[in-house]
């Protein structure tokens, strides 16, 4: 998710360096935040009176232990790259490649495309069994299709 | 869009990650220009221009037919 998480104009190592640093915190907000939902299931499960279903506590640890443990792994792997200088540049070159922010920006388009066909064949669908889900996918939409106009708008005053 | 870059390049000796450090961008990047597979921004343009000592339009030939313009 280049475009999302791994943007950068660093031009140079140093420059490079402080955005790595930034990331190693986010790094450690995601580990932080893994560890919350974790705890958040397993007090549930083992401390209020009607409990969690089963589902529900596998979705927490699951979503919980995942973030936690990549979140881990990511501020390691930043911590490395930000030891070695070769490893520096080579990620630096490879986070500004204007190719790759190319390729990147194509295959966001794609997975939106995706995405909003993959909502309306939910919505269409499962409407007919849970009438809230078209309430909360139009309403996942209506943000995308809001925050994209506001992004625009931003951007169309800044270029 | 065609380019020259690999021509220049052989005739001055440069390999691939040599002109892609010297441009900072990835060798692959560089793969993709020689093949045509990848068009230039103008500020990479520039800096390959730049790094070979000749005009941008000294490598790259813009074709309006090919551009549909």
């Amino acid at each position: 998710m280049r475009g999302i998480f791994c943007g950068t104009t660093a031009r140079t190592n140093e420059e490079y360096k402080e955005q790595v640093k930034r990331k190693m915190k986010y790094m450690l907000i995601m580990t932080v935040i893994g560890l919350i939902t974790l705890a958040v299931g397993c007090y549930a499960h083992l401390f209020l009176d009607t409990g969690i279903p089963d589902r529900m506590l596998g979705f927490y640890t699951g979503v919980g232990s995942g973030l936690a443990i990549a979140g881990a792994i990511l501020f390691f792997r930043l911590r490395m790259t930000l030891r070695s200088e070769e490893k520096l540049k080579e990620s630096r070159l490879s986070a500004t490649d204007e190719r790759l922010t190319a390729i990147s920006d194509k295959a966001m388009r794609t997975a939106t495309f995706i995405m909003l066909f993959g909502l309306y064949a939910v919505m269409l669908i499962g409407g007919l069994f849970i009438h809230e889900i078209i309430f909360i996918l139009c309403g996942i939409v209506t943000l995308f299709v809001v925050s994209y106009f506001v992004a625009y708008r931003i951007y169309c005053k800044k270029m | 869009m065609q380019n020259k870059i690999q021509d220049l390049r052989k005739a001055r000796k440069v390999t691939q990650n040599e002109l892609a450090d010297a441009v900072s961008v990835t060798r692959q990047t560089i793969i993709s220009l020689e093949n045509g597979k990848y068009n230039a921004s103008l500020i990479l343009a520039h800096k390959i221009a730049q790094f070979f000592g000749v005009t941008i339009e000294e490598i790259f030939t813009f074709d309006l037919e090919e551009e549909n313009l």
